[in-house]
């Protein structure tokens, strides 16, 4: 079994559409995507479309959460995105699940297990510095979630990494928005299982990130241009 | 073209099988070698034979340049087990072998930077252990001057994939046969594509019997590698 998995799109669709090539080229069984689908100042309208056709399983990020509740400290990107969408994309979003298992073994979330909106292989300090979570943090997360291969997203940093007990944990980076990996291309994974046991491959993938920043400044998001041109930007930065 | 990066192999035997089987399986145009071959308390004279045989492009790395040119007294225990393990052949072969070179006029190979063997590159790796990326100004005054759209990098034992503004892509592959410092025990290595006319890469994980490596090295007299082969968390302070 092959299996794409994409996650933290942000709105990218320039990104996802060089990863969706990328991916039909190789052949895969099924495409999975983590969360965070459309909150960027690119084309969150295209984007929703976009997986509104594709219509693979995925699981809410915290942005997409957020664009359909909203909060208090409401984040302007979030604001305009809600403002592109209209009721099929809040539907659409609205029903995602926290997680959710595909094929029974291959265990979904965006942040960990059992929050959208916290770091799980890689936090980031509050100036924005990304670090390795610890051995100790990262077990206790996926405590009583027993699954051979837990995918998750959040932090934008691609990794994989084994558990005591052999299960695998992938953060496939993101599709549309890197940050502090030192790359402007857009990330994803490809895991594969081989005679009982999962093989992983992270992806960098170049695609036209112009064309991107281009949009992130026609939208008004000039401090966009520098994170989806270089990859060196943090969060903070954003 | 597809291209697969090999580094640091440190004589294990056991995932330089695991890592060859799944080149095959993916199939490529070739196989580049970066260096640290046999520095391991497992198999070195194994993978010595096959390394020498493949007769892939492929750089020495420090632990090379060590075993050649330093006398027994002057080496690390580890690379200690593996002269004892090696024949002259082999180490006439790391004598010939150069310490950077390009492939295709397109890949520049070096095992740590352009200029040093043992400098680390694409990670502040001597900094506490420590995994972070350096800033941009440091990886990028590193590749001044080498006008190759793709540089490989290994020694550090992360794999990462950075670009540069130009355009140039910098890839880290991992190790394949001694994981540290990121919590997986898999066997590391890269495979390059040129598409469109532009370089991408995957960074590949594959699992091994990494048990039976561990045994390997205990046996040998190594028991304190088991932790860094059968996790992948210890951090390099004291295999060597």
């Amino acid at each position: 079994m092959r299996i794409a998995v994409i996650s933290d799109v942000h709105g990218n669709l320039i990104a996802l559409e060089a990863v969706l090539a990328d991916i039909e080229r190789q052949g895969v069984d099924a495409i999975l995507a983590l969360g965070d689908f459309v909150s960027g100042p690119f084309d969150p309208l295209g984007t929703a479309n976009r997986f509104l056709e594709l219509d693979v399983p995925g699981v809410r990020g915290n942005h997409d959460r957020w664009v359909v509740e909203g909060r208090e400290q409401d984040w302007e990107v979030d604001a305009l995105v809600r403002g592109n969408l209209d009721g099929r994309h809040r539907d659409w979003l609205a029903a995602l699940p926290l997680n959710r298992v595909f094929a029974g073994e291959v265990f979904m979330c965006h942040g960990t297990p059992s929050a959208d909106d916290v770091f799980w292989l890689d936090g980031a300090t509050p100036e924005g510095d990304v670090f390795h979570m610890s051995r100790k943090a990262i077990e206790h997360e996926a405590n009583g979630f027993d699954y051979p291969l837990l995918l998750c997203g959040h932090s934008h940093i691609a990794r994989t990494l084994r558990l005591a007990d052999g299960r695998l944990v992938v953060n496939p980076g993101s599709v549309g928005l890197p940050m502090a990996l030192g790359s402007p291309d857009a990330r994803y994974a490809i895991v594969e299982k081989h005679g009982g046991a999962w093989t992983v491959a992270l992806h960098a993938l170049p695609y036209d990130w112009n064309a991107a920043a281009a949009q992130a400044r026609e939208l008004g998001f000039e401090n966009w241009v520098e994170a989806i041109t270089t990859g060196w930007s943090n969060s903070r930065q954003l | 073209m597809r291209i697969a990066v090999i580094s640091d192999v440190h004589g294990n035997r056991l995932a330089l099988e695991a890592v060859l089987d799944d080149v095959a399986l993916r199939g490529v145009d070739s196989t580049v070698n970066l260096g640290d071959m046999v520095s391991g308390p497992l198999e070195p004279n194994w993978v010595a034979d096959i390394l020498m045989e493949a007769d892939f492009p492929t750089i020495r790395g420090n632990h090379e340049r060590w075993l050649i040119e330093r006398s027994s007294y002057g080496l690390d225990a580890v690379d200690r087990f593996t002269m004892t393990q090696l024949e002259q052949r082999h180490l006439d072969w790391f004598g010939r072998l150069p310490a950077t070179l390009s492939v295709a006029s397109e890949i520049y190979m070096c095992h740590g930077t352009p200029t040093d063997d043992s400098e680390p590159w694409l990670d502040n790796w001597w900094r506490g252990r420590s995994t972070e990326l350096p800033d941009e100004a440091n990886v990028s005054a590193k590749a001044d001057g080498l006008d190759f759209p793709v540089l490989l990098c290994g020694h550090t034992h992360l794999s990462r994939a950075v670009r540069l503004r130009d355009g140039r892509l910098i890839v880290n592959p991992g190790s394949v046969g001694l994981q540290i410092n990121h919590g997986s025990p898999d066997a590391r290595y890269a495979i390059l594509e040129r598409k469109d006319g532009r370089w991408a890469v995957s960074l590949r994980a594959v699992p091994y019997d990494h048990a039976a490596a561990a045994r390997q090295a205990a046996a040998n007299g190594f028991p304190h590698w088991t932790e860094a082969l059968t996790t992948g968390w210890a951090g390099a302070e004291g295999l060597f």
